[in-house]
């Protein structure tokens, strides 16, 4: 190829200048460890929601394969009661990724318009916001998550509630902080000047200039949330009998005799949260505009 | 360095608004506590009257009386599943044990993190800084509880090097405090890269260099100042979390500490104990928040100025 038909890059010789949306596109298809992750990701994904349909039912016992290792028939092995494993760690999964994307989903709304509120308007109420916002993260918060848990009972609302109160305040802060940079911008002043009402401005002009970073901080906490839930259940707190807190949990209590019972489920939720901290990683990365683009 | 009174008073204020953010955690673990039904006296026989004031008077209390009790006497009540101790004397035997190895495993992470980021720091763009970052990606992402259960299959099960659980010699406390630590090591490793790469191309290292300093001295005396206020600041928020990492790996490895004594207080409706344990973090929490504040006006003095 020679030069005169080489691509050239888009960025350096376009008249008009790219979106930072697609110069983040542009960075993130060279980058082998994202599509990478993303790849594992979206085959868990798909594993996880359409497998268990295609496998044996995760309750079904087979009573003369108790605690089997890993074979044809039984990819992972059984447990203690003659489950397959296989069937239970995809099972497993559709709570967690579930609870995972949810949580986060819920923590950013919150978060976002806190942050844009106690940013946007006047230093008293942002003084007041934020105070608020310290004294909620001095709390304690795994603990009284436990005792919120174990107190209204383990089910599905509380466990949103508790993951949700705590990973709203980050959001909160960064947005914060960015609102407080944009504020001064001349494009807020411009709209404010042609009598723009304060909640449009939040609403056109300064969310879309947060998003970018609320959603590279939103990759980071599905993770988060995905290992919070899974800590509560190895604990004991499981809002299903089938999570892969839980799975860890009894693999524990069987490790000596079938290790594949702690194993499988183990690897999984960490490579599960590798792929996402790799994906996240990289899209920090390429929606940062003083990375060099390579 | 000198104490201007300026700095003095922020600490007294951050000091006041600690006990007030206390205050306020005591209320909302007591209001949740509070709000499950059941009371710790019904029983299917009623005991006598007499009996039943003896009990509440030991046992029962109210929010006040509870706030009351904490903030001027330090007094924590008795707990509800261990017979005839206070709250206090059951927090005295577990604190220090929690304490141990929450503080071998900060040391440890601190120790290593640094270690592990200076080298990939020096050996950039070599296959070891890639082995090294692949290898705190993975620290990160591994659970603890995961990783103290393989260790424990790994070494105590199959290798039989170390004791399955407890907390009495030097080979039972090395897999609680690696797995406690890993994640940590791995974060460290991570920050420390980053501000030892920032900081290697300025200029004042190449002054050092050009003055023929050895290397050593300029790694402790200019690099290592310099570049250590990212980790500290990191230090407050870990600190924070081992505390929690505390609560599943004493529960792994059957250790006597705070946390295995908090979930066993929390599954037995053991009120007093539970929040006993809240409190003396919360306590611990917030003054580690100060002291990291403390810190890092230490090292760069030009935050106090502000």
């Amino acid at each position: 190829m020679d030069a005169a038909t080489a691509p050239v890059p888009v960025i350096s010789n376009s008249p008009r200048s790219a979106s930072p949306a697609s110069i983040a596109l542009g960075k993130l298809r060279k980058d082998k460890r994202a599509l990478g992750s993303a790849l594992v990701l979206v085959l868990l994904g798909l594993a996880v929601f359409l497998g268990p349909g295609f496998l044996q039912d995760y309750e079904k016992q087979i009573l003369d394969a108790q605690l089997a290792p890993p074979s044809l028939a039984h990819w992972m092995g059984t447990d203690h009661l003659g489950r397959d494993v296989f069937a239970r760690v995809l099972k497993g999964g559709q709570l967690s990724l579930a609870i995972g994307l949810l949580g986060t989903l819920i923590s950013v709304l919150i978060g976002t318009l806190y942050g844009c509120v106690s940013g946007f308007f006047n230093e008293k109420l942002d003084l007041a916001m934020m105070r608020i916002v310290d004294i909620l993260y001095s709390l304690p918060y795994m603990f009284l998550v436990i005792i919120l848990i174990f107190q209204f009972g383990k089910n599905i609302y509380v466990l949103f509630v508790a993951l949700g109160l705590v990973q709203w305040l980050t959001v909160a802060r960064i947005v914060r902080g960015q609102v407080l940079a944009l504020k001064k911008e001349e494009f807020i002043l411009a709209a404010r000047a042609l009598g723009v009402g304060s909640f449009r401005i939040i609403l056109r002009h300064v969310i879309p200039n947060v998003m970018g970073v609320v959603i590279v901080y939103a990759t980071l906490t599905v993770p988060s949330v995905i290992l919070q839930e899974a800590f509560l259940s190895f604990l004991g707190l499981n809002v299903s009998n089938c999570t892969w807190g839980v799975l860890i949990a009894e693999g524990k209590d069987y490790m000596d005799t079938a290790w594949w019972m702690l194993v499988a489920p183990g690897v999984t939720l960490t490579v599960c949260l590798l792929c996402m901290n790799f994906l996240g990683d990289s899209l920090r990365d390429a929606l940062d505009p003083t990375s060099k683009i390579n | 360095m000198t104490w201007n009174s300026g700095y003095l008073k922020r600490i007294g204020v951050r000091l006041a608004l600690n006990v007030f953010t206390l205050v306020i955690i005591i209320t909302v673990s007591f209001a949740i506590m509070k709000a499950a039904p059941g009371k710790p006296f019904e029983t299917e026989r009623d005991p006598s009257p007499q009996v039943l004031e003896e009990l509440h008077r030991k046992y029962d209390f109210t929010y006040g009386q509870y706030l009351k009790g904490i903030l001027l006497h330090g007094d924590f009540r008795y707990s509800y599943s261990h017979r005839n101790s206070t709250v206090l004397e059951i927090i005295g035997e577990a604190l220090p044990v929690s304490m141990e190895l929450g503080c071998y495993a900060l040391l440890l992470a601190i120790f290593a993190g640094l270690t592990w980021g200076l080298l990939s720091a020096f050996y950039r763009g070599r296959w070891f800084e890639s082995f090294i970052m692949a290898l705190a990606m993975i620290g990160i992402a591994v659970p603890n509880f995961v990783l103290g259960s393989l260790l424990q299959l790994l070494f105590s099960l199959r290798l039989r090097v170390t004791p399955v659980a407890g907390w009495t010699g030097f080979d039972s406390k090395l897999l609680p405090v690696v797995t406690l630590s890993l994640t940590y090591i791995a974060y460290i490793t991570r920050i420390a890269r980053g501000s030892f790469l920032e900081n290697l191309n300025k200029d004042y290292i190449r002054t050092a260099r050009a003055k023929g300093l050895p290397e050593i001295r300029i790694l402790w005396k200019h690099l290592l100042r310099n570049s250590i206020l990212p980790v500290i600041n990191y230090l407050a928020p870990a600190t924070a979390s081992i505390l929690t990492g505390t609560l599943v790996v004493e529960k792994i490895f059957n250790i006597p500490g705070m946390g295995r004594y908090f979930i066993e207080s929390v599954f037995q409706r053991d009120f007093p104990l539970a929040l006993g344990v809240i409190i003396v973090y919360s306590i611990f929490l917030l003054f580690l928040n100060l002291l990291a504040d403390i810190l890092q006006t230490f090292v760069d003095p030009r935050i106090r100025m502000q």
